[in-house]
């Protein structure tokens, strides 16, 4: 594999975001921490958005992959070796500086680093936690950094660099082990959840962490030496054949000498707006019950902030793979991105939404619409009375209309105008409540005049979306800005127009 | 009896102003509105009455909201203060007579028309001053100096500032209200002010000459998208044209 090394800053600023841009997130939410005089940056928890891009998906961070070459031939990746593309990477200074320059004309909030595999995982991996280094330490960066972890590499480096980034992920690839297996076979199962295990686990330990102040810059001797990209003198890093020292103490003495002014997290200093994955949805036939009890899990067992789907794109020619032009799945995306968003915000949960004899959400339906209809012995409720948990189950019904609605209750009586005006969407809740007895239109409990009405309501909205050659525009979404804390940025622009 | 109209200007001083003419007519609230001078339309039946901005009656005003209802109430209206929407100063009167009759928890009294209109107008501009910290631009001069326009519906200045002031303590910047030719500067280092700035002076940022990392960022930013999923409507839907005038991923 031929690296062009006489590129121009914009010829491998092209490149190398053009091979990051199918990693999906691109969020900056997670952790507020104020400016300091000295540095440059700040972060605000809900995360904020500086463009859309031609596709509508939101752009926050510099997404780009530090290099583009890489040792394996994961079967869905534009970078696998054995395609035929020019290779490239930035230095360590031409990340900071492209970095430094666009946060501070507020085109970004800050950096996004992915990369391929430069010759080992640990060797990308230091190279990565050389320039976080640099960017934090020498050019004085507090904004946001979410950086890959890279599965397989020494668990010693990958906590350095969690000391340095707010955000890490390690993409779950695919949602089975089979699936992992026939598309990308140097990672397994295991070397993608023990990073992210340990991850989990250095974000718990972190409060032990603060207690104590950081160890004093030592001098640490490298073990094997990197093949430097270029020389600019950088930290080394010890290496641990095996791995971290078990007792803490040990540990904190390993950690590199930050300045104290590094103790950027505020509150957290160890990947303080916790860990992300994503997975590749229609690469491998998965099942949305699948994808979604793994999504759960995920949540429950390692703590993840968010879990992403990412439509395929169709684009290498290979016999395992839909073919090329194959149109990505984005309304499928869509519903797993609802559904998401019912575990996490709603209380809902997999085996609620989904069951092995019913193991597809309806395309034609929001999933929580898709839900009401198969509980109609719930509803009619009445929204007078019916506590926080019970409204978020009501279609139309949202975080935001059903926190006013709680609110109003205090202080009168309801009546539909009012919910209107919260932002209930009556056109859905309407057939599912009573507001102090009142109907607002006649309340016929059958599921197949309901479902028929809900698809005709939501196909509306899929018409405007569907383009004239029948693909799936992906829909908007939420009405509602940062007011109430909750909802995070990101997710107001991937959620549904209205409440779902 | 005619209804007696109070006309305001835009600013705080000369709102507050005519809230306090207005409620010390004892003219009955019914009786009385506020309208912004530059929107007036005269109607028959009414009188008019051209409020003169006064520091202390403004001042009486704004420490009562901050006494006798709370200091949530009183950025509420400060923020409502600050919005396009002609109707802002009566609407903040409406929500003044609840407030000064329930006192602090009238912020919480959503079954009101007058505190709903007062959430939905500091909605609005809290939505736009959210737009800004995404929209904004700035493009640095040779001599370092950044330096962003902007043309805001609402009067945002002073809520966006502060979030550029923190991350940007260590740069010499400026926006410019391109509209209100009204400049918030932050010299490095510094406190941030507000300066009002002449024709000459503000065409003399409009010229400036582009920066360098224009060309950059316009490279990243049509590189990013993935043609498979272009979606115009979506675009649009997340970044409304009228935000785009001064946004380099455009010019
Ligand atoms: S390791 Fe990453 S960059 Fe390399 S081929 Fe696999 S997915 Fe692509």
């Amino acid at each position: 594999m031929l690296i062009q090394k006489d590129l121009t800053l914009q010829q491998k600023l092209e490149i190398l975001s053009d091979a990051a841009k199918y990693d999906v997130a691109c969020t900056s939410s997670g952790v507020d921490r104020g400016g300091q005089s000295g540095t440059m940056g700040n972060t605000a928890s809900c995360g904020i958005c500086h463009s859309f891009a031609a596709d509508g998906r939101c752009i926050s961070l510099l997404k780009i992959l530090m290099t583009n070459a890489c040792i394996h031939d994961c079967r869905y990746c534009l970078n696998r070796i054995s395609n035929d593309t020019v290779r490239t990477y930035f230095t360590p200074e031409e990340i900071c500086t492209l970095t430094m320059e666009f946060y501070r004309r507020n085109y970004i909030e800050g950096l996004f680093l992915s990369s391929g595999i430069l010759h080992s995982a640990n060797e990308t991996m230091e190279r990565m936690y050389q320039t976080l280094w640099l960017l934090r330490e020498v050019y004085g960066f507090w904004g946001y950094i979410h950086v890959k972890a890279i599965p397989g590499a020494d668990p010693a480096l990958i906590e350095y660099v969690g000391h340095l980034a707010d955000r890490m992920s390690i993409n779950l690839e695919l949602p089975t082990v089979d699936g992992l297996k026939s598309l990308a076979p140097a990672k397994s199962r295991k070397r993608i959840l023990t990073p992210m295990r340990l991850i989990q686990k250095g974000i718990q330990e972190n409060h032990h962490l603060i207690s104590d102040k950081m160890a004093a810059p030592t001098s640490v001797s490298s073990g094997s030496k990197a093949v430097s990209l270029n020389d600019t003198a950088l930290p080394d890093i010890r290496k641990f054949p095996d791995g971290l020292p078990d007792r803490a103490e040990d540990r904190k003495i390993l950690l590199p000498g930050f300045s104290d002014r590094q103790n950027y997290g505020g509150s957290s200093r160890f990947v303080p707006a916790g860990q992300s994955t994503q997975m590749i949805i229609g690469a491998t036939p998965e099942t949305d019950h699948q994808i979604l009890s793994v999504t759960e899990a995920l949540y429950r067992q390692f703590d993840l902030k968010r879990v992403f789907f990412s439509a395929y794109t169709a684009l290498n020619d290979d016999s395992r793979l839909p073919a090329p032009g194959t149109p990505p799945p984005l309304l499928r995306e869509h519903r797993l991105y609802q559904a998401d968003w019912l575990l996490r915000y709603y209380g809902f949960s997999a085996n609620e939404l989904l069951s092995e004899e019913r193991p597809h959400f309806n395309l034609l339906l929001d999933p929580k619409c898709d839900w009401a209809l198969r509980h109609l012995e719930k509803f009619p409720l009445e929204v007078g009375r019916a506590d926080y948990a019970a409204l978020l189950r009501i279609p139309g019904i949202g975080v935001r209309s059903a926190r006013r609605i709680l609110k109003a209750r205090r202080y009168g009586t309801l009546n539909f105008d009012m919910l209107k005006k919260f932002g209930v969407v009556l056109k859905r809740a309407g057939y599912f409540i009573t507001c102090e007895g009142k109907t607002c239109r006649t309340i016929r409990l059958d599921e197949d005049f309901l479902t028929g009405e809900l698809i005709a309501d939501d196909r509306k909205k899929r018409f405007q979306l569907e383009d004239p050659h029948g693909r799936y525009r992906q829909l908007s979404f939420f009405d509602d800005f940062n007011l109430g804390g909750q909802p995070e940025q990101e997710d107001i622009f991937k959620s549904f127009s209205g409440q779902i | 009896m005619n209804t007696t109209v109070y006309l305001c200007d835009d600013d705080l001083d000369s709102i507050f102003t005519a809230v306090y003419d207005a409620w010390a007519s004892r003219k009955g609230h019914n009786h009385v509105r506020l309208q912004m001078n530059r929107t007036a339309t005269m109607e028959l039946f009414c009188d008019y009455i051209t409020v003169v901005p006064n520091a202390a009656k403004a001042e009486s005003v704004s420490r009562s909201i901050r006494r006798k209802i709370s200091t949530k109430a009183w950025h509420m209206v400060y923020r409502a203060a600050m919005s396009p929407e002609d109707s802002r100063a009566d609407d903040i009167y409406r929500f003044l007579i609840g407030g000064f009759y329930y006192g602090a928890c009238v912020v919480d009294m959503l079954a009101e028309p007058a505190v709903r209109r007062l959430q939905e107008l500091n909605r609005n501009i809290a939505n736009e001053t959210h737009y800004h910290k995404e929209f904004l631009r700035f493009d640095a001069t040779a001599e370092g100096i950044l330096f962003a326009r902007i043309r805001p519906k609402g009067n945002i200045l002073t809520m966006l500032t502060p979030h550029f002031a923190d991350r940007l303590s260590g740069e010499n910047f400026l926006i410019l209200d391109v509209g209100r030719r009204l400049a918030a500067v932050h010299p490095a280092g510094q406190d941030w002010y507000l300066a009002s700035l002449s024709r000459e002076q503000a065409e003399s940022f409009l010229s400036q000459k582009p920066d360098e990392y224009r060309d950059l960022w316009k490279t990243f930013y049509d590189t990013i998208a993935i043609e498979e999923r272009k979606n115009p409507l979506l675009q649009r839907n997340n970044m409304p044209l009228w935000y785009r005038e001064f946004m380099t991923e455009f010019l």
